[in-house]
């Protein structure tokens, strides 16, 4: 059950509207290794959990990312206000902008709309955090890339920030990991899947 | 850091403490029993009540159940989180 706290989790207040940074940053809320697709991951494979503390991870990090897709569709609200449609034009949004105006959607960077293929919940516990694992660097590469593609300092700012946590969520998995194999055959840890078997 | 008023201010605080309170959380949740960590966690908490009550007095509600005593819903009055206050 979740319930809502009234605000972001990391401030974001943008002064200069920028169409293009929105397209490009969009890929963070409905792109293959956005915060929406990871929610969706964690709190997806939880269920097939055995190990507590593991539900429990994957619950709140699965929670965190909600919070972290509202914040990137917060930056991409704030860098679509004012347009004109000149800039609209100039900017390259009107693909965008002719199916959705300036509401906001969840999709790649790309404009491939978000897909649940872009991630698994396999039912293995060992399987299902080498992903979290290999999803949590995914979207840190993301985040350097947008970073090399944008210059406004308050854009950049909550966007270091949503980069510095998919490192500690890179670090909390391993962990996980290492409690899941803990509780395994140490000479066979495939012998079977606990969640399964 | 952009300039502030005083209700960003405050909701600034409420940021900050809560960020303490949710990473602890995850820590904890792969250290259970980690003395230090659930000696931090009390510490936190505490700020973090702080700092929302001071922003609930004066800004509005957090969460929805915290707003139920006056003759309006304050719950809906803006800002939302992602509007800026222009």
């Amino acid at each position: 059950m979740w319930t809502y706290e009234k605000r972001l989790q990391y401030p974001v207040k943008i002064c200069r509207p920028d169409a293009r940074a929105a397209k490009i940053i969009i890929t963070q809320f409905g792109g293959p290794d956005g915060e929406l697709g990871a929610s969706m991951r964690y709190l997806s494979q939880r269920f097939a959990m055995t190990n507590d503390k593991v539900k429990g991870l994957l619950t709140d990090i699965g929670t965190e990312e909600l919070a972290h897709l509202e914040i990137v569709c917060a930056i991409v609200h704030q860098l679509t206000r004012n347009l004109s449609i000149e800039e609209i034009k100039r900017e390259g949004f009107d693909a965008y902008f002719v199916d959705h105006t300036t509401g906001i959607w969840p999709q790649a960077a790309s404009g491939m709309p978000f897909s649940s293929t872009t991630f698994q919940s396999k039912g293995d516990p060992i399987t299902d955090l080498h992903e979290d694992m290999g999803a949590e660097q995914k979207a840190r590469t993301t985040y350097d890339n947008i970073l090399r593609l944008i210059d406004d300092p308050d854009v950049i700012d909550p966007i270091k920030y949503l980069r510095e946590r998919e490192i500690v969520h890179y670090q909390r998995f391993g962990e996980a990991l290492g409690i899941v194999t803990d509780e395994l055959d140490c000479r066979n840890f495939y012998a079977f899947n606990p969640s399964f078997d | 850091m952009m300039k502030m008023n005083s209700r960003e201010k405050a909701l600034y605080d409420v940021q900050a403490a809560g960020f303490a309170v949710y990473d602890a959380n995850l820590f904890l949740n792969t250290h259970p029993d980690d003395c230090e960590a659930l000696a931090a966690m009390e510490e936190y908490q505490n700020k973090y009540a702080e700092a929302r009550a001071h922003y609930e007095e004066n800004y509005g509600p957090l969460t929805a159940p915290a707003s139920c005593t006056d003759k309006y819903w304050a719950w809906v009055k803006g800002p939302w989180p992602w509007q800026m206050e222009d």
